[in-house]
């Protein structure tokens, strides 16, 4: 199923589901002139409507074989800095995850974290997987669903 | 010689009588056969319309059997019809699931995947401005019980039919709420308040059909779920292992114990056993 919004576009293999909005703060009352970037959660699990940026709600209910990737944007000065140097959407790896990856750690659990830009926007992907011991199997899954998203210029 | 002929004439007469009552009765046991959707004649076999007759607008037609008996066949399914404006028992449709995509009550633009899924989705087609309807949002956000292998999904129509601030107000935070006409489309959605269930393992609706009451949609979940093979027992992986699974294991055997929250015999000060106390006394808990 293919889905776009805010300037992000998904092909989502069969079994995935998405959301795409502006950020844990809106639509919630969030303090005026707070500025607000597109928030992505992309999960093969029947995600929650309640999550918070990095997946907290969601990863609580994740098992073996459950995968969540959480695509934020930055602020608009974050493009150029050192830390999302990479350029284009990434590719993961099985090495790329980590226990000690996690926003909060959760047995079992293991995650990754990488910076990139790409269309002069500067994003952080991270993503969770529901074993550590099993990442492996999940890699082809997860770099498919990379493959699938689309980012344009604002 | 006159008597004779006269005694012929009406003898004749008499026997012309008994024909045409034999004839009569014999078209009025046809016009009865015909009537109940039976036809003798071989040349108008297939010809027949039964749509003014007792089969109700059944198509069909006589055929002889290898006995020679006429015997009614129909080349469709028997169905039932309803009043105007009210939508047929469905049942176990066997429509195929479609994944759904619109926004959330938030702003947000969503998909849900219906199939392929583990587990069952229970689509609640809402409207905010039915009545009934608002009774089944009041009752989703305090919360409804649902098995442990369903999902539920609130699903109105789109932003140009309902109003998105409308929808928010009425969508309960911990419930996935969607606006989608593209799903009500998908799902041919005939009125609102609409259920519809999804199997997840094998992607097909397997019940659907309105109701007045949440009371009403549960008996007829619980119905079509068993029929699908979920629950009756089973314990799904994921609530194994997120100890779900024992957590409401607990529940029922304390529930069947007598104990409920809160239960004062749950808060009862520990158990101290008593030092100068002789082997073989029995300890009492304290009040």
């Amino acid at each position: 199923m293919k889905v776009r919004s805010r300037g992000i576009e998904l092909d989502l293999p069969p079994g995935w589901e998405a959301e795409i909005d502006g950020g844990a703060g809106e639509g919630t009352g969030a303090p005026s002139g707070e500025v607000l970037t597109p928030r992505t959660h992309i999960a093969n699990f029947p995600m929650p409507p309640v999550r918070g940026d990095f997946g907290s709600g969601a990863v609580e209910q994740m098992i073996d074989g459950d995968v969540l990737l959480c695509l934020l944007e930055e602020a608009g000065e974050a493009v150029g800095s050192r830390l999302h140097g990479h350029a284009g959407i990434p590719r993961l790896a099985a090495g790329d995850f980590s226990p000690q990856a996690m926003q909060r750690p959760l047995k079992g659990q293991s995650g990754a974290q990488v910076f990139f830009h790409d269309q002069g926007r500067a994003f952080v992907l991270y993503v969770v997987v529901g074993s550590h011991l099993s990442r492996a199997s999940r890699i082809d899954a997860i770099n498919q669903v990379l493959a699938g998203i689309t980012l344009t210029a604002d | 010689m006159s008597a004779v002929v006269l005694l012929l004439a009406i003898l004749v007469g008499v026997l012309a009588l008994l024909v045409i009552g034999l004839l009569r009765s014999h078209a009025e046991i046809l016009r009865a056969l015909h009537d109940a959707g039976i036809s003798l004649d071989p040349d108008r076999e297939h010809d027949h319309d039964h749509s003014g007759g007792r089969g109700g607008g059944r198509a069909g037609r006589a055929e002889r059997s290898p006995s020679g008996t006429p015997t009614f066949t129909s080349d469709i399914a028997p169905t039932i019809r309803t009043t105007d404006g009210v939508p047929e028992p469905a049942g176990s449709t066997g429509r195929r699931a479609v994944d759904i995509a619109g926004i959330t009550p938030n702003g947000g633009t969503r998909t849900v995947s219906i199939a392929p899924s583990d587990q069952a989705t229970l689509l609640a087609f809402l409207t905010t401005g039915c009545a009934t309807c608002a009774d089944f949002w009041g009752a989703f956000a305090e919360g409804v019980e649902l098995p442990a292998d369903t999902r539920l999904v609130v699903v109105t129509q789109g932003p140009e039919t309902e109003s998105p601030a409308d929808v928010a107000a009425m969508a309960a935070p911990h419930v996935l709420t969607i606006q989608s006409t593209d799903a009500w489309d998908d799902y041919g959605v005939p009125v609102a308040p609409y259920f519809a269930l999804v199997d997840g393992r094998r992607g097909v609706v397997v019940g659907e059909g309105a109701a007045s009451s949440w009371d009403r949609v549960r008996t007829l979940l619980d119905r079509a779920l068993a029929d699908a093979g979920y629950g009756a027992g089973q314990v799904r992986r994921r609530d194994l292992l997120l100890g779900k699974a024992r957590t409401e294991r607990v529940d029922r055997d304390l529930a069947r114990a007598g104990l409920s929250p809160g239960d004062p015999r749950l808060f009862h000060e520990p158990v101290v056993p008593d030092e100068d106390a002789e082997p073989g006394d029995q300890e009492q808990p304290r009040p």
